[in-house]
């Protein structure tokens, strides 16, 4: 393994830059992140960081860090990449720059970096696992290699007041067009980028007759990926496919393989043997386009518990035009760097609507709010609310979110809650009937079909959910409290199963019946003899 | 991950012969409790007697088995069927345990009654204490109900007691995304360890 000075040697000069605090409690400059670029031949010069201050213009830029100090950014071109790797390193933990002459002294978020990957062997960035890095570091047509040496940022970023991290974020994406409050892990980060040192892109093309790949290499000036290696593996279903190591003698070259390839994994070694280019991906073979429509709009005035009147905006489509498929649209360095990874892949499993955790509290409870009204807006040909504590105010709240105009919403409750007395003498059965009543005088598209389980003491059914098209979703809690406690919405696996159960307990005449006839039967019956409800 | 939990692949449409081998539902209960690919529900309108799904996971369980359920009652111990002998058994409750002692008794009940049935298990009950610090509004609490047995994570729809005595239709489902599991396991961890968090045995 060469060390970072041998490697330096296949690079011509440097780039650092940095984002750092001058704490104005203390008068100590604190890096705040920094990264160092080795530049190979052809690589583009990046652009300077300039400010002005008095009409003068530096070569930093600034702002006020919510009165307790500036914030600073400056680019720093060094002629000599050595340099750029003593910054990576520090000296104690500080590190030194002069971007107007004048040394800056930089001081560690914490006394201590903590190095990933250790001993400064440089780790290929690939894939998912980059994804934490990607969200930082400047973009590079090839492979890039990187040591990095943390400071636990979440710890510092949750010391932080919400106009500070406020700050923080509109001048880290201003000035460096990155966020260093969503990647926080980097906060404190000092790394060392090392992008591919010999060619400055290269394609990887299936051949016309599966059996062959042909690989361009964009070489750098007065550098060779001849006598560098590719090895191929072949990824399959049930395991590994064939795989192949050649050396490569051209720019242009063409590996014969010995079948169609499943998902094709490429890695390309330089001479040394160091590991310089990765990719595993099926190739390319169809492309779908899908486009959205929308519609006119329905207005729904609702009165709140605090008698405020609320006005919800639905956007409306008819599903005859067609609309998008909304499915389409520190301890430890190594341990941070998962959690923050782990975190946005929530952030995903939350986009996609498969599984959404709430994290309790009126915030979350708004969120879910927002979540459920979004999922039943998408509903296109069915939409189901089973709950059984559904109200009248969960009708507003969610069921009028439907936006296909001439969909029936139906609504599943329980005579165990609606039976139960509400405010103004009335049932919750009643406030909810009342309720359909008025909305659908309002808005003649608002298609009701409400449904009461029998069962006086006790719901027949127990879970909360969302029949919607062809997907169930499971509420972690019935839709009066969704998201006021931690709780969850998932998407049930195997949706046809749960819907042919849905359907039978709807249609089930002895054990569920429309509102008005339970209504009705209740009303005409005694007091005191309403116990089979 | 234990080869004995069922596990998604598994393509029966009932849990005999799945899980625990002779663990399996009785005979009497097979036809109310469906199974597809890690989704089981029973249906409420098939007179019977409560299913066994959480008995039979819950017995499935070769190292450990921990039980999320913010309701906890005093005979809540009979959900759990048979375990493995030396297994380490977690149970996360909610409630108001330092001012109310119906609560607090109702849980060293269960304590009780769950050593007195399993021995040779070893029990740990924690109760996050919402009342003495936080409102529900903050956010500190928590609603659903969770199973995690050894490697994997069952969302359950309903608490404890109704899997052995109420008749109400349910659903358990095997959450299989790796990291909704991790944040589901994080999130019993964060009230595991929280502050908050009384241990009660």
């Amino acid at each position: 393994m060469r060390t970072l000075g041998q490697i330096a040697a296949d690079y011509e000069r440097a780039e650092v830059t940095v984002l750092w605090l001058h704490d104005a409690p203390t008068g100590r400059h604190v890096l705040l992140y920094g990264v160092a670029e080795l530049c190979p031949p052809e690589q583009e010069r990046s652009d300077e960081i300039r400010g002005s201050k008095g009409g003068a213009v530096h070569p930093m830029d600034r702002t006020d860090f919510a009165s307790a100090g500036t914030l600073y950014a400056a680019r720093i071109f060094l002629e000599h990449p050595g340099e750029a790797i003593d910054f990576y390193r520090g000296v104690a933990g500080r590190r030194t720059i002069a971007p107007e002459g004048d040394a800056i002294i930089l001081e560690p978020l914490l006394s201590r970096f903590q190095e990933e990957p250790p001993d400064e062997h440089p780790v290929l960035l690939d894939g998912r696992g980059a994804e934490s890095y990607a969200g930082v570091l400047p973009r590079r047509n090839t492979a890039v290699r990187i040591c990095s040496r943390f400071a636990h940022g979440q710890s510092y970023l949750d010391s932080l007041n919400d106009r500070q991290k406020a700050a923080l974020q509109d001048f880290s994406q201003r000035v460096l067009g990155i966020d260093l409050v969503k990647y926080c892990e980097h906060l404190g980060a000092a790394h060392l980028m090392l992008p591919n040192a010999l060619i400055r892109g290269w394609s990887e093309r299936l051949g016309e007759d599966l059996r062959s790949v042909l690989f361009e290499f964009y070489e750098r000036d007065g550098r060779t990926v001849q006598g560098s290696t590719l090895q191929l593996t072949d990824h399959r279903t049930a395991g590994l496919g064939f795989d192949c190591i050649v050396e490569i003698t051209s720019s242009r070259q063409i590996v014969p393989i010995p079948i169609d390839p499943a998902s094709l994994e490429t890695r390309l070694r330089n001479p040394q043997g160091e590991l310089i280019e990765h990719i595993e991906a099926p190739f390319l073979r169809s492309v779908r386009i899908t486009t959205a429509i929308s519609g006119r709009r329905r207005r729904v005035h609702t009165r709140n518990a605090r008698g405020e009147v609320e006005v919800n905006t639905i956007q409306t489509y008819n599903d005859d035009l067609g609309r998008a498929d909304p499915d389409e649209e520190v301890p430890d360095p190594y341990a941070l760097l998962q959690e923050a990874r782990t975190r946005r892949e929530s952030a995903q499993l939350e986009q996609k609507r498969d599984f959404i955790l709430f994290e309790g509290g009126l915030d979350s409870r708004d969120h879910a709010r927002k979540v459920v009204r979004e999922l039943i807006g998408n509903a296109r040909d069915r939409c189901m609310l089973c709950d059984p504590y559904l109200s009248a105010p969960d009708v507003t709240e969610y069921a009028t979110f439907v936006r296909a105009s001439r969909i029936k919403i139906r609504l599943l409750g329980s005579a165990m809650f609606l039976r139960a007395e509400a405010a103004g003498g009335l049932t919750h059965g009643d406030q909810l009937n009342r309720r359909l009543v008025d909305l659908r005088a309002a808005d003649a598209s608002l298609v009701f079909d409400c449904r009461v389980l029998l069962g006086r003491d006790a719901s027949p059914i127990h879970d909360r959910f969302l029949m919607l098209d062809d997907k169930v979703f499971v509420l972690g809690s019935s839709l009066n409290e969704l998201g006021r406690r931690v709780t969850t919405i998932y998407r049930a696996p195997h949706a046809p199963a749960l819907v042919g159960v849905l359907e039978r307990w709807w249609n089930d005449t002895n054990a569920c019946v429309p509102i008005g006839d339970w209504l009705t039967r209740r009303t005409a019956m005694p007091r005191d003899e309403r116990s089979d409800e | 991950m234990s080869s004995r939990v069922p596990g998604p692949n598994v393509a029966t449409t009932t849990l005999v012969g799945v899980a625990g081998g002779s663990r399996g539902l009785p005979a009497a209960r097979r036809d109310r409790c469906h199974h597809v690919e890690g989704f089981w529900y029973f249906d409420p309108l098939v007179e019977g007697a409560p299913p066994t799904v959480y008995q039979t996971l819950a017995g499935a369980a070769v190292s450990s088995l921990w039980i999320w359920d913010p309701y906890l009652l005093e005979d809540d111990e009979n959900a759990l069927g048979s375990l493995s002998n030396g297994i380490s058994v977690r149970l996360l409750t909610e409630g108001s345990c330092h001012v109310d002692a119906k609560a607090f008794r109702r849980m060293t009940a269960f304590v009780a009654a769950f050593r007195s049935r399993f021995p040779a298990v070893t029990l740990q009950v924690r109760c996050f204490d919402r009342g003495r610090y936080h409102s529900v509004d903050s956010g500190l609490s928590f609603h659903d109900r969770y199973l995690f047995i050894d490697d994997e994570v069952y969302m359950v729809g309903a608490s404890l007691r109704h899997h052995h005595v109420r008749e109400a239709a349910s659903a358990v489902l095997h959450i299989r995304e790796p990291h909704a599991q991790a944040l589901v396991r994080q999130r019993f961890d964060d009230y595991w360890k929280h502050p908050s968090t009384v241990q009660i045995v």
